[in-house]
């Protein structure tokens, strides 16, 4: 097997999420990639546009959503932009599943917290709608996401499903005239709302400067270093642990990551 | 072990060339040599008297098809597995193949496109008679033991070779030539333990290249990040995938790339966790002589020396890893 050579794919939706974001439903065009594909929530993919280049995204679907996948693509760079002028029908080519994945089966009979910001909530939102399908396994899920603007909050279309299982509590940096909920920032609400430590594991991803003040409100609530969970972005290129890009100490991104606990960040080289 | 003269050598390959495509510096026509196939009646520099150019060139070429797209469909371009032998790299560089192997080849998802010239490739490799100025094997490894990374090893005797072959491989490909002397055995023996530096303590060395040293900063300073240290070594592996438009279709292909430039971690959002010389300085050292051996116990430089010779500032790795600039 090429570990370089991508599966075709054809993207059968295209979802606006955002000003800037928009998600891709994809189906294999070959069905025995389609029966053979099978993925964890936290893992990720490499995306072509041949012709291009290749990008790496989350999964952002969930591994309980059968026939298709998703991911989300903000447009920032060449392979983005063009994805972003990509239509219904085009094909695409998918490297997947890459890295390791949220420990969803060691989460079992404990409370959820997620904190998110913008499209931090991609690869939170793969991980929320597998516990979600599984709520049995779980106890309380709490998601707390925020945004720059009600424009910018993504997947607005599954809150409600998300309601059905999980306390779920919005928050923008700056309103408009149509938006009655709560403006400020996620550390800010995460600390008014105070959610217990106690048997409990929180998940956070987004822009690093909300990271930062995540965790330091998650320490205050008691939360440990093992069990807060994110998942680190570093350019990658090759997926596999040989290109070298995504190299942190003896840790690769896209091999060993992109899902750590803070404890295991903390024993890395800060540069990331 | 057997004899070789040097004599012979144009001889040996012919024969050699049989039966495997035979892969050897070459001359660029000015003052390096390049490995390369070597064409019938092209003579390969093998005796270390040119500053010959890594063998890397070539099991990983700077630039390598990937697969093409045609027709809507994928076109892999993996090259065919062939029996190849590789004669005139240094020790050194045979030992690079080895941290090479642990990077393409370890794991769940080995690379074919390196595998395809490395899984059947006789290492024929070169103890040369002279060490240069810059080499320092001694201070990376245990060099005897590199000789197991070869089929078989070559002594620069002056007038002959005297070749050790350390596998049946090398032995069978050996067999023709006559066998050397307990006193040709002996000189092989000390031409390598001139090479040796004894025991490495790999954990002093991490110790020292601590990641928040404060010395980071005067140690780079004079570098330019021209990238020269990464592209002559023969342990650097990094590399870039890219696309370009072809007729009908359109091509990903792998070229080389460098962790001293600054796009090597450049995010589409524009941050860069390592943005500046200093962290990109440091992200060399640190990878070869603490994170490599962390990994698969094996330090990823292996002392060839080419980033010494070729650096044009002359910033001199051996300065930093020995603790001359760095305690």
């Amino acid at each position: 097997m090429n570990p370089y050579k991508p599966m075709l794919a054809k993207i059968e939706k295209i979802t606006v999420e955002t000003p800037d974001t928009k998600t891709f439903k994809v189906v294999f065009t070959d069905p025995e990639d389609a029966a053979n594909f099978d993925y964890k929530p936290g893992q990720f993919q490499q995306v072509s546009v041949f012709g291009v280049g290749e990008c790496t995204f989350c999964l952002t679907s969930s591994p309980t959503m059968k026939g298709y996948i998703e991911f989300s693509a903000k447009k920032v760079g060449v392979v983005t932009s063009a994805l972003h002028e990509a239509e219904e029908g085009d094909i695409i080519g998918i490297r997947a599943p890459l890295g390791n994945h949220f420990p969803t089966d060691e989460w079992k009979g404990k409370n959820l917290l997620f904190a998110g910001g913008g499209i931090g909530m991609a690869p939170m939102r793969s991980v929320l709608n597998y516990c979600l399908a599984h709520k049995e396994d779980y106890g309380k899920i709490t998601v707390i996401y925020g945004s720059r603007t009600p424009a910018d909050l993504s997947y607005k279309y599954e809150y409600d499903e998300w309601r059905k299982g999980a306390d779920v509590y919005l928050t923008v940096d700056a309103g408009d005239d149509s938006w009655t909920g709560r403006v400020g920032h996620v550390p800010g609400y995460l600390k008014e709302l105070a959610p217990s430590s106690e048997n409990t594991v929180a998940v956070t991803c987004g822009p690093p400067i909300m990271i930062k003040f995540v965790l330091q409100e998650l320490k205050a609530l008691g939360f440990e270093d093992e069990n807060i969970y994110t998942t680190l972005e570093m350019k990658m290129k090759c997926g596999i642990g040989k290109c070298g890009r995504c190299n942190i100490g003896s840790k690769f991104v896209c091999v060993d990551g992109p899902v750590f606990n803070y404890k295991e960040i903390a024993d890395l080289p800060q540069e990331f | 072990m057997k004899l070789l003269p040097k004599s012979g050598v144009a001889g040996f390959i012919k024969e050699l060339s049989k039966t495997r495509e035979v892969v050897a510096p070459v001359s660029d026509g000015e003052s390096y040599a390049v490995f390369k196939s070597v064409a019938p009646g092209e003579t390969p520099i093998i005796d270390g008297s040119r500053f010959i150019l890594s063998p890397r060139s070539w099991f990983m070429p700077g630039y390598e098809v990937l697969f093409e797209t045609k027709d809507g469909e994928i076109v892999d371009k993996t090259p065919e597995t062939k029996a190849y032998a590789t004669i005139g790299l240094y020790l050194a560089d045979a030992h690079a193949l080895e941290v090479f192997d642990r990077v393409f080849l370890d794991g769940d998802k080995p690379d074919p496109y390196y595998n395809a010239r490395r899984a059947d490739n006789a290492i024929f490799a070169l103890v040369p008679a002279k060490k240069r100025w810059s080499v320092f094997w001694g201070m990376t490894g245990n060099v005897c033991d590199w000789k197991k990374a070869c089929d078989v090893v070559m002594y620069d005797l002056g007038s002959e070779f005297v070749m050790e072959p350390m596998t049946d491989r090398g032995a069978e490909l050996t067999k023709s030539l006559a066998d050397a002397d307990d006193s040709k055995k002996a000189a092989a023996d000390a031409l390598l333990a001139r090479y040796d530096e004894g025991e490495v303590d790999v954990k002093a060395i991490g110790e020292r290249l601590m990641w928040d040293n404060p010395k980071w900063e005067e140690v780079s300073r004079k570098c330019v990040a021209c990238g020269v240290c990464t592209y002559g070594c023969p342990s650097c592996s990094c590399f870039d995938m890219r696309d370009d438009l072809k007729c009908g279709g359109a091509e990903r292909y792998r070229c080389l790339d460098s962790c001293q430039h600054a796009d090597f971690t450049l995010m589409g959002s524009g941050y860069n966790p390592r943005p500046g010389r200093m962290p990109r300085t440091r992200q060399r050292l640190l990878h070869k002589f603490k994170y490599q051996p962390e990994q698969f116990g094996m330090i990823g430089c292996v002392g060839c020396g080419r980033c010494v010779e070729l650096c044009p500032v002359g910033i001199d790795i051996r300065k930093i890893v020995g603790g001359k600039e760095t305690k």
